[in-house]
């Protein structure tokens, strides 16, 4: 999960360096954190939050292969 | 679509992007002249590193393929997203005109669908960004799954003609339900060739309706709630009331007048 935001983030981001992604394991439910360059925090949020809401669609999608909810949180 | 004798191939190996060089430029693998550009360590492929090669042709024949010089696969890209789903996927791919559709084939779940057709959308949308980031210059990109979007494809091209013919019947705009930019692209160009009726896209935001209006009916305000009954009343009440208002005006212009 983590590295799958982590692929999306820097395809998306102009300095693909400083993307920086944590995962937070809880018992249900794991907070994946990401961090992007201040420039880039637009790319990632998208129009309306329309990226990070599909980023969170697939994240879902993905967690229930895994029985497991992960939760995406965008850190400035 | 480049006339220029020299192609970029990407794939998560060497082996992976002269493959796929061999196969788009109709060439035996053997036959190829490359120069390795990248080289993946370990685990690259999850971090978007990839093989990169390019490819010289020899003779002046420009290969047809549907790739551009940016060096984005949208099959490869697709393939890591759907793979962080589900391991055992396959992406397998279809062109028509204008169109390059990506199909995820997994377990038959749905698991790429989701409710509505979300997870779908969402992957198309994060596929269609990443696309425009790497400067894709190719046809449109369409994920599918399962036939999900042929089937509401075929389900909105109904939803069109059934209103068109029920606007043209009754003189009267229709109206669809919410749908998304490329639901209503459908109903859309399934209209375009009706003669006798136009189509028009009614809101903001996302999600928006589409109304269906037979030549004629133009005029008419869109019917907000529905409120055909009203339009005569509402129409005829106006001029009146319009009509009152000169004479406040002229009664105290008209001392004026005899001073």
């Amino acid at each position: 999960m983590r590295e799958l935001i982590e692929y999306i983030a820097k395809a998306l981001v102009d300095d693909p360096d400083n993307v920086v992604v944590n995962e937070v394991m809880g018992e249900t439910t794991s907070v994946i954190e990401l961090r992007v360059a201040k420039d880039d925090l637009g790319k990632v949020i998208g129009k309306n939050g329309r990226t990070a809401r599909a980023m969170r669609t697939i994240l879902s999608a993905a967690s229930t292969k895994l029985r497991k909810r992960a939760v995406l949180e965008i850190l400035e | 679509m480049s006339d220029s004798q020299q192609h970029e191939f990407i794939g998560k190996t060497v082996e992976e992007a002269v493959a796929e060089a061999a196969a788009k430029l109709n060439l035996a693998p053997e036959e190829l002249h490359y120069e390795v550009l990248e080289q993946p360590g370990a685990f690259a492929s999850l971090l978007g590193k990839r093989a990169r090669i390019v490819v010289s042709t020899d003779n002046g024949d420009a290969p047809t393929f549907s790739a551009n010089d940016s060096g984005f696969d949208p099959t490869a890209t697709l393939g890591d997203i759907a793979r962080a789903i589900m391991p055992e996927v396959e992406i397998k791919t279809q062109e028509n005109e204008d169109e390059l559709i990506l199909e995820i084939v997994g377990d038959g779940s749905g698991v790429f669908i989701g409710r509505k057709g979300k997870t779908l959308e969402a992957i198309q949308f994060v596929l269609l960004r990443i696309a425009q980031k790497q400067g894709w210059q190719g046809k449109r990109l369409i994920v599918e799954s399962e036939q999900y979007r042929e089937r509401r494809q075929v389900r909105l091209q109904e939803r069109a003609m059934s209103l068109a013919d029920k606007a043209l019947a009754e003189r009267r705009i229709q109206t669809t339900e919410m749908l998304s930019a490329g639901e209503r692209r459908i109903i859309h160009s399934t209209l375009r060739d009706r003669q006798g009726l136009t189509s028009r896209s009614l809101g903001n935001g996302e999600l928006k309706r589409v109304q269906i209006i037979p030549e004629g009916a133009e005029q008419r305000r869109p019917p907000r709630d529905g409120g055909n009954r009203n339009e005569r009343g509402r129409g005829g009440n106006r001029p009146r009331s319009g009509n009152r208002g000169p004479r406040r005006d002229q009664q105290p212009r008209a001392p004026r007048f005899e001073d």
